[in-house]
């Protein structure tokens, strides 16, 4: 095969794929003659504003991280991508999840084949440099399940988020077992719920990290935009537990968060019924009444 | 719902057995990680429309579907862990492994051993025509019936999303 026959080759291949088509009103899609790690095309967008060409990645970068849970903040996928709009005189448009380029009309073939580079960049390397998206690890599987269970005999349990990342002033993502946001007179907090099961394996390092946890997100209890509730088992022929529950308890005014001992029936009632109002209180003026038949038929 | 993955691979490519017990069993959706749209997200770009949801296999497998839109586009994929098991595009002209043709239409792409959805240079997909019209809300219901996905007392969550989103 000499030079020309590849040539031609190349030149039939480009030609099939690159592709340029309206899609909306005063605005080209580019398909670009390479695909993604999946088979898919890449697509760019190119619109005149004020006389110039704005290239975009069309969304799919944002898309990209999104997907593969690089969209937080120190995440290694992220840094590129400020690397590369530095490097490149790229616009990231937060707002509308956008890399942009915007270039004189005559230059529209060289920002292309920038654009190009970037997006080809980061759709090759990211899945290769990404952290693996991670949900923080619960204090207590065992006590959560059971807590998640109880919730579904009330009929709340579709109410609540689950393994809810809670972010701390030094530790992104705190593990929040239960979440949920309650309005009254025009101002909403939000209630945060920790379960603990001091009742298997370090009860001391959990209590110890349960204490880290609500120092570090103190603000926002403080500020009264949350609440932070601990819910806890634990058992009376294991030392180390009962230090555990003693230590949780006798430091939860000063750490701001809220002790229910679950094996205790006045704590027990109280955890649930708080929930349960809160949850509902929305839907049913009589909650009282709601709960306890419900909590009977559960 | 497609099961039988064989029909559209190639004689000596197996769909992935782990993914596909996953896929062939109930699964509902549990609840919320996040749901935004056009909504400013500090210093990370993200997406206009996204929603984030928590789903649960009949065997405890817990697994995130994620929803969003690029562009014009809608896409709907289901985690497992590290692992994207089923991703549905609605954009023309994906090509699988070893076949010069592209799709014309929206399709579902799935992983086998040799083709992953990430991390891997390409991958095998189905064609599902969408015709969701721009609504991610609906294109979710779309997914979550193509794979056995319960809306539960979720559906009433996400007829609200569909509310708020469509004021």
């Amino acid at each position: 095969m000499n030079c020309k026959a590849i040539e031609e080759s190349i030149l039939a291949g480009f030609t099939d794929w690159s592709l340029v088509r309206s899609v909306a009103s005063g605005e080209c899609l580019v398909r670009l003659p390479f695909w993604d790690g999946n088979g898919d095309p890449i697509d760019l967008t190119v619109t005149v504003e004020d006389g110039l060409a704005v290239i975009s990645d069309n969304g799919s970068i944002a898309g990209l991280l999104f997907s593969l849970g690089q969209d937080h903040q120190g995440a290694p996928a992220l840094k590129l991508l400020d690397d590369l709009a530095r490097a490149h005189n790229l616009k990231i448009n937060y707002d509308e999840g956008l890399v942009q380029l915007s270039i004189s009309e005559k230059q529209i073939y060289d920002g292309i084949a920038e654009m190009a580079k970037v997006v080809l960049s980061m759709k090759t390397v990211v899945p290769h440099i990404r952290v693996f998206p991670r949900r923080p690890g619960s204090f207590g599987p065992r006590l959560r399940s059971k807590v998640a269970k109880k919730y579904r005999e009330l009929e709340i349990l579709h109410l609540v988020e689950r393994s809810y990342p809670l972010v701390g002033a030094t530790v992104s993502e705190w593990p929040i077992d239960f979440h949920w946001s309650v309005g009254h007179n025009g101002t909403s907090y939000d209630v945060n719920v920790i379960t603990a099961d001091l009742a298997v394996a370090e009860p001391l390092v959990k209590a110890q990290k349960i204490a880290a946890l609500s120092v570090d997100t103190r603000a926002q209890h403080q500020s009264g935009q949350g609440q932070l509730r601990v819910a806890i088992e634990s058992r009376d022929d294991n030392d180390q537990s009962m230090e555990a529950a003693n230590f949780l308890r006798i430091h939860s005014d000063e750490l701001d968060y809220r002790l229910f001992d679950l094996r205790q029936s006045i704590d027990e009632h109280e955890f649930y019924s708080s929930s349960f109002r809160e949850l509902t209180i929305k839907f049913s003026g009589n909650w009282a009444e709601q709960f306890m038949t419900t909590a009977n038929r559960g | 719902m497609a099961f039988n993955l064989d029909q559209y691979l190639p004689q000596d490519v197996a769909p992935d057995l782990d993914v596909e017990r996953i896929i062939r069993l109930g699964k509902r959706i549990v609840g919320e990680f996040k749901s935004s749209r056009a909504r400013r997200t500090g210093r990370r770009p993200r997406p206009v429309e996204i929603l984030e949801l928590q789903v649960e296999s009949d065997q405890g497998d817990e697994l995130v579907l994620r929803a969003y839109k690029e562009g014009h586009e809608m896409i709907a994929e289901l985690h497992n862990g590290p692992d994207k098991i089923r991703a549905l595009h609605t954009h023309d002209g994906h090509r699988n492994p070893m076949h010069p043709e592209r799709l014309p239409n929206g399709h579902m792409h799935f992983p086998t051993n040799d083709y992953p959805l990430i991390a891997g240079n390409s991958s095998f997909a189905y064609e599902i025509p969408c015709s969701e019209e721009d609504n991610l809300i609906l294109f979710i219901e779309l997914f979550c019936a193509e794979i056995d996905i319960q809306m539960g007392p979720f559906q009433t969550t996400l007829d609200s999303a569909r509310r708020r989103w469509t004021e």
